[in-house]
């Protein structure tokens, strides 16, 4: 149906051209993370910056004096933590609110002057807000299906002897399971790249559209979504296999390997946008919004048309 | 389509590779099955160990349909009470798992069985049934028969049963019991029960009381007015064991197919002509007989050599924990040999290993005479020694219950506290002293530490010497039986140095093997063997709540020209200092204090307090500055609660840079993922 090669290729390209958002967003995200840590990074400090205790947490982990550390009175994980989620939460509202300017940018394949990246991202956020919440509808599926691959686990494990065969029903319960919400997130975003290119209003309408153009072309598009999503899990393994045998007390170039690894998640994830506005404007069966224009007879023609009606 | 075909052939060649991995990864180690000669007796000496107040010679047959063990049961019991007994307690412990028992209540109340379940379900249900009751010479004795709840008088528990006799049996004389049961098993709450095809029988016969001091231990028992009577406890939720020493003869008959470990070992086998077989065992010298069966267990055997002759190792693994065996035999062979050399000798010819299968690990991590339960799981990796460790532990159970054969139900601690500290020394030799329990890259602990953090997290709740029922509640039965006692025992070590401590156990050993020693015995020998009265500590540590907590209060390093108008700049090695360190006493607990003070010239002063006044201020004038200050410098003292505030350096430690470069991260990660919302 379609040369998702070139697809998968052609989108990294454009994420590449236009590395700056991914710069942008990963700056961001990193900032919010930072201000998140505030009170943690407060709470720990009181115990442990002149504490020679502190060199069994900042050398190789002795786990029993970090649950120490965790049982201080000063330490109060959920303050910390509650900081730390809130401003993620903004960074989520964030990256929806960069959509729109984002798909359009990927849409034009142009650099977007800063006023038309932000009035897109203005144009499109409600459209953006309302399409998240209508997929919260499939992800909520997928969690009760999720719940039932759970019991049904239970119910193996007490059956069976073997802890082997809960495990292997749970992994491949698992992966179907990913695959299904990596199926929902290219029919959203389908649906964003569609309500963009279309200028859709009715995200209802828009929606069930989308999950027929996802569905026609399912084979590509995993397909297409799987290889780029296997670069993110490929590099999140690499990165994870390499961070274990770097020594506890090289806490600098852990934490430089592991940045490394989540900009690449972001690259992957705005890859999955490029390549899927891409196929989207290649393959899909409407045309875009702009195009309707040139369809639509023009005067003269019609003109032409009535006084040479042979020519019809 | 071509992709979707594509998309379909990729998904099942990654599936295929993972399964390969998997396997490959999980591929056991051991698969053979080694096998050592069966001994023929249950000792490897020859003379009685024990006074032998017991013989039970007991005829089972159990049905794996229903699960239950129908059997006649013969007691003996000699009289060496020295006063005349006119009615006997028997311990029925399998009612304990019935919904109106105590044992259910207290769970109900505080948590923490080892297989909590939120409601009742009828698999659980458990019982055991004394359907007759003969008494030689006296008759049919099944009528005098009446449940007792000596503890808190619940009309509903069913755990222990008395007799009242028609005579009393003089001292010196001789009682035999003759017992019809009848005993269920239920899914395991605590201990036994059964899971599928496999059945773990631990506490499944009527068993008598011990006649003991009836006062209990709780709060600090005055010697004098120690009263001797009957101690036969209802089963509690965070209770264990406790009987007189004996013999056991069983003859246990069940299907051909099954596989089954027994305490003592087995000398004969019989097959019967109805499929199934009887199997012969006899246990000497020993308080319990427990045993176990499923058709699926391998058998892997070994043996090791002691200073007794070679004992016969033979371990029951459940499917799917072959990976596990060998690390089982060579952590059980590890720890015999220490316990052998530091604490005594093990006379018994056999040791028996139970690996419980999936969805049966409450029946897991539990001692019985030659025979001790352990846990392990499908894909436990290397670098936990969770299966080390507790088979450390269930092994040190044959000397800290089976051997010296303590009050489980009121001096808990004599028993789990001290085979915990027996725990560390032994873990800390085999597998090192920080790594004894974690050894990964991601990061380490010693067992040590892992049982001072059990003790830290609820330090205060309850003295050591408190009867096991009486506690807060279950957690702080752990914290303290198991954590506080083998921290209080290391901190010991501070005091009276390792090697003594050493020796007063072994001797503790030596002279309580086979008896039933009280906490007080306990505390004398180790008074006596180091040559310390050591009542300061015992009073804080065993019999009182203090808990011991010394900070770095203040360090200050001041020019003693600080006032002088043309004072020269400052320069290290030439400007004086007056320097002062405070030490702070936080908790109640008082401990003498070493005190270790570095100076920027590399100068390292070390100091002591008593530790008695609630603070102490060490002063020094000197051409240098102070670097840092540390209580404890040898980190001995472990029932210190809080590490953290021991010391001070003077430069800011890079440890809350590492944790917050991992907590952003963290947090990074979670908007990534949440980011694939939008």
């Amino acid at each position: 149906m379609s040369n998702s090669k070139g697809l998968v290729s052609t989108g990294a390209s454009l994420v590449r051209r236009h590395q700056r958002i991914l710069w942008w967003v990963f700056a961001v995200n990193f900032i919010l993370a930072l201000l998140g840590s505030g009170p943690a990074r407060t709470m720990f400090s009181s115990v442990l910056d002149h504490s020679l205790a502190a060199g069994d947490i900042s050398g190789q982990l002795r786990v029993a004096r970090y649950v120490e550390l965790l049982m201080q009175p000063e330490v109060q994980l959920q303050a910390g933590t509650s900081a730390s989620v809130a401003t993620q939460i903004i960074f989520f509202i964030f990256m929806l609110f960069l959509t729109g300017g984002i798909l359009v940018t990927y849409r034009e394949d142009r650099k977007l002057s800063r006023a038309e990246f932000f009035e897109n991202c203005g144009l499109y956020f409600w459209r953006m807000v309302r399409l998240m919440l209508i997929s919260l509808i499939p992800f909520g599926a997928i969690l009760l299906i999720y719940q039932g691959v759970r019991k049904i686990g239970d119910r193996i494990a007490e059956a069976s002897p073997l802890e082997a065969n809960e495990f292997w029903w749970r992994m491949g319960a698992g992966i179907v399971i990913l695959l299904m919400l990596l199926f929902v997130r290219l029919w959203f975003d389908v649906a964003q790249v569609r309500a963009v290119e279309q200028n859709e209003r009715s995200m209802w309408k828009n929606s069930f559209r989308a999950l027929k153009i996802s569905g026609n072309a399912l084979g590509a598009l995993l397909w297409m979504y799987f290889r780029i999503s296997l670069v993110a899990w490929v590099v999140l393994g690499a990165g994870l296999y390499i961070w274990l045998h770097i020594p506890g007390r090289m806490w600098g170039l852990s934490f430089l390997l592991l940045e490394v690894v989540m900009l690449v998640q972001f690259a992957v994830r705005l890859w999955l946008r490029a390549s899927a506005i891409t196929w989207y404007r290649l393959y899909a069966e409407e045309h875009p919004a702009t195009a309707v224009e040139y369809t639509t007879p023009k005067p003269a023609v019609l003109v032409d048309q009535q006084s040479n009606p042979v020519s019809s | 389509m071509r992709n979707a075909r594509r998309f379909l052939i990729a998904f099942m060649a990654i599936g295929a590779v993972a399964v390969i991995v998997f396997y490959a990864a999980l591929t056991p180690e051991v698969r053979a099955q080694g096998s050592s000669p069966t001994p023929t007796k249950p000792l490897l000496v020859s003379e009685p160990l024990s006074d032998r107040i017991v013989a039970y010679k007991i005829e089972a047959k159990y049905d794996p349909k229903t699960r239950t063990v129908d059997a006649q049961q013969t007691l003996t019991y000699k009289n060496e009470t020295g006063a005349a007994l006119d009615r006997f307690p028997f311990h029925l412990y399998q009612n304990a798992f019935q919904p109106g028992s105590t044992f259910m209540r207290e769970v109900r109340w505080a948590g923490g069985t080892r297989d909590n379940k939120g409601s009742w379900d009828e698999k659980l249900n458990a019982s055991t049934d004394v359907t007759k009751l003969e008494v030689e010479g006296m008759g049919d004795l099944t009528g005098a028969m009446k449940y007792i709840a000596p503890d808190d008088g619940n009309p509903m528990d069913k755990t222990v049963m008395e007799v009242r006799l028609p005579k009393p049996v003089p001292p010196g004389g001789e009682i035999t019991f003759r017992m019809n049961f009848k005993t269920k098993f239920g899914e395991p709450v605590m201990r036994a029960g059964y899971k599928r095809d496999y059945v773990f029988a631990g506490q499944w016969f009527p068993k008598v009381g011990v006649w003991w001091k009836s006062s209990g231990s709780s709060p600090k028992p005055d010697p004098s007015e120690t009263k001797f009577g009957w101690n036969a406890h209802q089963y509690h939720n965070s209770t264990e064991y406790f009987a007189d020493y004996g013999t056991y003869d069983v003859n246990l008959t069940l299907p051909e197919n099954e596989v089954v470990g027994a305490s003592g070992v087995q000398l004969g086998e019989k097959k019967n002509a109805d499929g199934t077989k009887t199997l012969t065992f006899r246990a000497e010298d020993v308080h319990d007989f427990a045993w176990t069966a499923s058709p699926r267990f391998d058998v892997v055997e070994d043996q090791v050599t002691l200073s007794t002759g070679t004992v016969k190792i033979r371990a029951l693994i459940a499917p799917g924990h072959m990976n596990s065996a060998k690390r089982y035999v060579t952590a059980v062979q590890g720890t015999m040999q220490k316990f052998d050399e530091w604490y005594g000798p093990y006379p018994y010819a056999q040791v028996t290993l139970v690996d419980p299968p999936a969805g049966a690990g409450a029946t897991g991590g539990m001692e019985y005479p030659t025979l001790i339960t352990l846990g392990t799981s499908w894909l436990m990796p290397k670098s936990v020694l969770g299966p080390e460790m507790v088979t450390e532990h269930e092994y040190g159970h044959q000397y800290w219950y089976g051997m010296v054969g303590s009050n489980e139900f009121e001096d808990a601690w004599l028993d789990e506290g001290i085979n915990s500290y027996t725990e560390v020394k032994i873990m800390d030799a085999l597998y090192g002293r920080d790594t004894s329990m974690i050894n990964s890259r991601l990061g380490i602990a010693g067992d040590r530490e892992m049982q001072r953090m059990s003790y830290s997290s609820i330090p205060d709740m309850d003295p050591l010497a408190r009867n096991a029922w009486q506690y807060g509640g279950y957690g702080s039965y752990g914290a303290m039986t198991y954590g506080k006692t083998a921290t209080m025992l290391m901190t010991l070590e501070a005091i009276v140095g390792e090697e003594p401590l050493r020796k007063a156990i072994n001797t503790y050993f030596m002279r309580y093997r086979y008896k039933h020693p009280t906490e007080q015995d306990f505390l004398n020998t180790v008074n006596e063997v180091t040559g310390q009265d050591l009542t300061w500590f015992w009073e804080q540590a065993v019999y009182g709540t203090h808990v011991l907590d010394y900070r770095v209060m203040g360090v200050k390093s001041d020019r003693v020209d600080w006032a002088k108008k043309d004072a020269p700049e400052e320069k290290k090695g030439e400007t004086t200092y007056h320097s002062q360190v405070t030490l702070h006493r936080k908790g109640t607990f008082v401990f003498p204090v070493a005190l270790e003070v570095k100076f920027d010239n590399d100068e390292t002063v070390r100091e002591q307090w008593d530790g008695k006044d609630r603070w102490k201020r060490f002063e020094w004038e000197k051409k240098a500055k102070i670097v840092s200050a540390e209580i404890d410098p040898d980190h001995k003292v472990l029932l210190d609660t809080n590490a953290f505030n021991n010391s001070y350096v003077v430069k800011p430690q890079r440890a809350t840079q590492k944790i917050m470069s991992y907590w952003t991260v963290a947090s990074q990660w979670l908007g990534q993922m949440l980011s694939w919302l939008a």
